[in-house]
């Protein structure tokens, strides 16, 4: 019985995470479209190998599991020890077949388990590995190579006069699959395999064939490149005309900014899975891929002034910004605009509204479900509905003891108000009318598939998930008869950072209030920190016991100018970080929701100890964000 | 033929008199041990952080079996056949019903007419014993305020009803609890309460000691405890995506102990971690794949 990767997706996804430790999207390998901006793993869209459909989840979890070895038990930059070598082609082939041979041994050691499932997948890899009979000596050792790292180290048919090659070879391989062994190791070993290589007569100039790939091992990324930091040249022999694209330019640094944990800790390659791509496409078309490294070369929209703003208009507000590397604030750095979004439709509310009428009903029930707890009993009254018995008990002793008797000895119910203000922060950037691709139709392979966005994505984009998400949330808190504001917020640039009332703190929520959330569209970029001083203005003069600011996002902070330095991704985050802890300071609550799965990268740094949630699967926003909401304030 | 029912075997004390009488094991991750002896030293109440099962009421365990080793106090009823002191530990678990009057005591009517008993605040704060408040966030902000005059230099507990104030026993010391992760916006210690402790955070293990922890509170094998502790890791990155609390210290060593009761390992592992930590069909299959590839 086949397994379908749409069916299986969820559970993969998560046992991935687990494995790695680190987020990791799963996505369909012949998805030709995607574009993978974090650690990936590609598995097939259906398998059907084996008859049972336990073993095909179990070739499923070899493949991830292998994939996510590179993850766990991999990474760390080669390319200097490579470009050392006289061959560093060869050397990288070498390194490649060494590295996941070491990775197989490793998975045997570390998940017991998945052994049995590992080594029948490794079994059918080696029935299916073709004749050596004909090929040159270098390509016969490669693919003998291959063949002990799935575990076959006896009756290999070693081409003639390279025996001995062979058995210092195999030497090299067993020592690589010791637990302890790392990538520099690898690395080492493929340096150490050229070596041995060299002195084969006649191997010097060698023309070779690059072994075939072994299919559980996946093949999506076609091979990690363990690439080198920030700022390091590749060496055009490294690289090589045989695999990659002409590379118009290799004398240009390869600016790829690295998020912090990324740099030097172990088991997390410096993004070899999150860059192969961009550095393909780096190597293609330079000029893009200046455009879109952040801080590579001079910033482009830089507005080229350290002026003060001034706030002219009705409506503007001019607020600092947080500048980490000064240590200080730019004063009157941002000019927020106040405007109350115009009025469409109802349509896109009562849509939600139809969309989700399961999911409404539940929440409601959620909700209301909270007042009863808050018809609290209070106790030690002077007036109410029944003696309380402990307090009269009390009144009688303190009597006996000739001590004045408390007067308070009822009881009664009563409806504890909650004291609750909330101010919602959605991002309204250009970067939510993405589309969601999670409800995409299933589509036929592979004739329909079109040009890049159109087949296999939705027409709904991810603003019209938050919408509906807004929606709910409102009638929970209509239910529940908390303060509420809901506003957005996008703007470009320092001078023109917009700030949309779709819901003031102080309005009623009534017809306007929905046809003002159909207005709700991707504008431009996305300056949080400003946003968040104007938001945090509004709510802190509530005189709630408790306020929340939720900002619901898609993506992290940026702008144009969103510094004047390189770091404008650091900048931007750590502005933003220190809007949120002012906002503490004036007894707010902050929290944020995104539905970004590469949150995690810069939310830590973003929040610190501020709560934080990241929505793996976006399609389950608008359940989560009232129960986000309810759980946050019960 | 009349049969001979066992008699039920339990022991019962007063409050103020249980102590900590062998040492319970503890396995010290960093210098948690240090810190408590030094804030107990100069009586400094300490405020213990950190997620459920990871061994925070076990360290105030032990911390009261050793401190009491160190105590030279002439109290009969505390001192062990040995003639070594003992310090009582007052175990308090929070709630939001908790009461001052549930804490520091009430007059109570009786046959004979009216008597004061004492709460168990104040018999910790009368016989000199570690009170140990565990979550202490659950419990109402106008409760927990009775702690200020004892965490300050006063060290007092007042009593309105008796019109009296009891000065602490030197040996009284205040231990608090919570877990950060639990809380919503609308449980959390003020300001002013929190700043009235030194704060020690505990985490689950480093895999290592956690492995040694497993094995020796269950008796399971050194190869055993080390699986345990690394699936323990493993399950522990789907907190944020899922899962409130990774696998608990305690879940693991539930899973120890059943696999020394003859289970599998991995029937163990279902129903101490799978079928415990969530209820979401999509999580609990991914973590019986965790365990499936992890457990043989």
């Amino acid at each position: 019985m086949q397994v379908d990767l749409e069916d299986v997706q969820g559970v993969l996804h998560l046992y991935c995470l687990s494995l790695a430790g680190t987020d990791v999207q799963v996505v369909d390998a012949s998805d030709s479209l995607q574009t993978p901006n974090s650690p990936t793993v590609c598995l097939p869209t259906v398998t059907a190998r084996y008859d049972s459909r336990h073993d095909n989840f179990d070739w499923l979890k070899v493949m991830a599991t292998h994939q996510v070895a590179h993850l766990e038990f991999g990474g760390m930059s080669i390319v200097k020890l490579l470009s050392r070598v006289p061959q560093p082609h060869l050397a990288y082939d070498l390194f490649s077949v060494l590295e996941e041979g070491r990775l197989d041994a490793h998975i045997t050691l570390a998940y017991p388990g998945l052994r049995r499932a590992l080594q029948r997948a490794q079994v059918e890899a080696l029935s299916n590995r073709g004749s050596i009979a004909t090929a040159s000596p270098l390509t016969a050792i490669l693919e003998l190579l291959v063949r002990m790292g799935l575990g076959a180290f006896t009756d290999l048919p070693a081409p003639a006069g390279c025996e001995t090659a062979v058995h210092q070879l195999a030497a090299i391989v067993r020592a690589l699959h010791s637990p302890r062994s790392t990538t520099q190791d690898t690395a080492e070993a493929a340096v150490l395999a050229c070596d041995v290589l060299s002195f084969l007569p006649g191997e010097g100039d060698a023309e070779y064939e690059t072994p075939g790939p072994v299919e559980y091992r996946g093949t999506c990324q076609a091979r990690f490149l363990y690439l080198a930091p920030q700022g390091e040249q590749l060496s055009e022999t490294l690289i090589g005309p045989s695999e990659q694209p002409e590379p118009p330019a290799l004398t240009m640094p390869v600016n790829v900014e690295l998020a912090p944990e990324d740099t030097g800790q172990r088991g997390q390659p410096f993004g070899a899975p999150t860059l192969l791509p961009q550095f393909l496409q780096q190597l293609a078309d330079p000029s893009a891929a200046a455009a879109s490294a952040p801080g590579s070369g001079a910033p482009q929209h830089d507005d080229g002034t350290d002026e003060a703003l001034q706030p002219r208009e009705p409506g503007t507000f001019v607020y600092d910004e947080w500048d980490y590397q000064a240590h200080a604030y730019k004063p009157r750095w941002c000019l927020v605009k106040e405007h109350t979004l115009d009025e469409g439709e109802p349509d896109s509310f009562n849509e939600a509204l139809r969309r989700h009428g399961a999911l409404l009903d539940v929440v409601k029930r959620q909700f209301e479900a909270i007042l009863p707890e808050n018809f609290g009993k209070t106790t030690r009254l002077t007036d109410g509905e029944d003696l309380d018995l402990n307090a009269a008990l009390e009144a009688l002793a303190d009597l006996r003891m000739r001590i004045p008797p408390d007067d308070k000895i009822y009881w009664r119910r009563h409806k504890v108000r909650r004291d609750v203000a909330v101010l919602v922060l959605l991002d309204m950037s250009a970067s939510t009318a993405e589309p969601l691709r999670t409800d995409a139709p299933a589509l036929p392979e592979p004739a329909i598939r079109g040009p890049r966005g159109a087949a296999g994505r939705s027409k709904r984009r991810i603003i019209d998930l938050e919408k509906e998400s807004i929606a709910l949330l409102m009638q929970a808190l209509e239910a529940i008869g908390d303060t509420y504001g809901i506003y957005g917020f996008s703007g470009y640039g320092r001078d023109g950072v917009d700030f949309y009332v779709i819901k003031d703190l102080a309005e009623r929520f009534d017809s306007r209030i929905k046809r003002r959330l159909d207005r709700v569209t991707p504008r431009h970029a996305t300056r949080m920190g400003a946003a968040i001083r104007h938001a945090v203005s509004k709510l802190a003069p509530q005189a709630a016991a408790t306020k929340i600011l939720l900002l619901l996002s898609d993506g992290r902070p940026q702008d144009r100018g969103y510094s004047r330095q390189g770091s404008e991704k650091a900048y931007a985050v750590h502005d933003t970080h220190r809007a949120l802890i002012e906002s503490r300071a004036q007894g707010i609550t902050p929290f944020c929701l995104t539905v970004d799965k590469t949150g995690h990268d810069y939310l830590q740094a973003m929040c610190g100890d501020i709560g934080y949630e990241v929505l793996d699967d976006i399609a389950t926003l608008p359940a989560r964000l009232p129960m986000l909401y309810r759980a946050l304030t019960t | 033929m009349t049969e001979n029912t066992p008699e039920a075997q339990y022991r019962e004390y007063a409050m103020e008199a249980f102590v900590v009488r062998n040492e319970p094991y503890y396995r010290p991750v960093a210098d948690e041990v240090e810190l408590f002896t030094g804030a107990y030293n100069q009586r400094i109440p300490v405020l213990l952080k950190g997620p459920t099962g990871c061994g925070k009421t076990r360290f105030v365990e032990y911390m009261a079996w050793k401190l009491g080793q160190q105590l030279h106090v002439g109290r009969d009823q505390n001192q062990s056949p040995s003639g070594d002191m003992q310090l009582p530990l007052v175990t308090i678990a929070c709630h939001e019903d908790l009461t001052a009057s549930d804490l520091v005591g009430r007059y109570l009517l009786d046959t004979t007419g009216t008597r004061w008993i004492d709460g168990p605040m104040t018999r910790a704060v009368k016989t000199g014993a570690i009170l140990y408040l565990d979550e202490v966030v659950e419990a109402r902000k106008d409760t927990t305020i009775l702690i200020h005059p004892l965490t300050d230099h006063r060290r007092l507990l007042p009593v309105e009803k008796r019109g009296a104030v009891i000065e602490a026993d030197d040996r009284f010391l205040l231990c608090v609890s919570y877990n950060p992760r639990y809380q919503s916006t609308l449980k959390d210690l003020k300001p002013s309460t929190r700043q009235r402790f030194i704060a020690i955070e505990f985490d689950y293990p480093p895999p290592h000691i956690e492995a040694d922890i497993i094995q020796r509170e269950s008796g399971c094998s050194a190869a055993q405890a080390e699986t345990l502790a690394r699936l323990g890791v493993k399950i522990r990155h789907l907190r944020e995506h899922g899962l409130q609390e990774g696998a608990s210290t305690r879940l693991l060593i539930y899973v120890a102990r059943l696999m020394t009761e003859g289970l599998t390992a991995r029937r163990a592992c279902q129903v101490a971690l799978v079928w415990s930590l969530t209820d979401d069909a999509e999580l609990q299959q991914s973590i019986a794949e965790v365990v499936g590839a992890v457990v043989e």
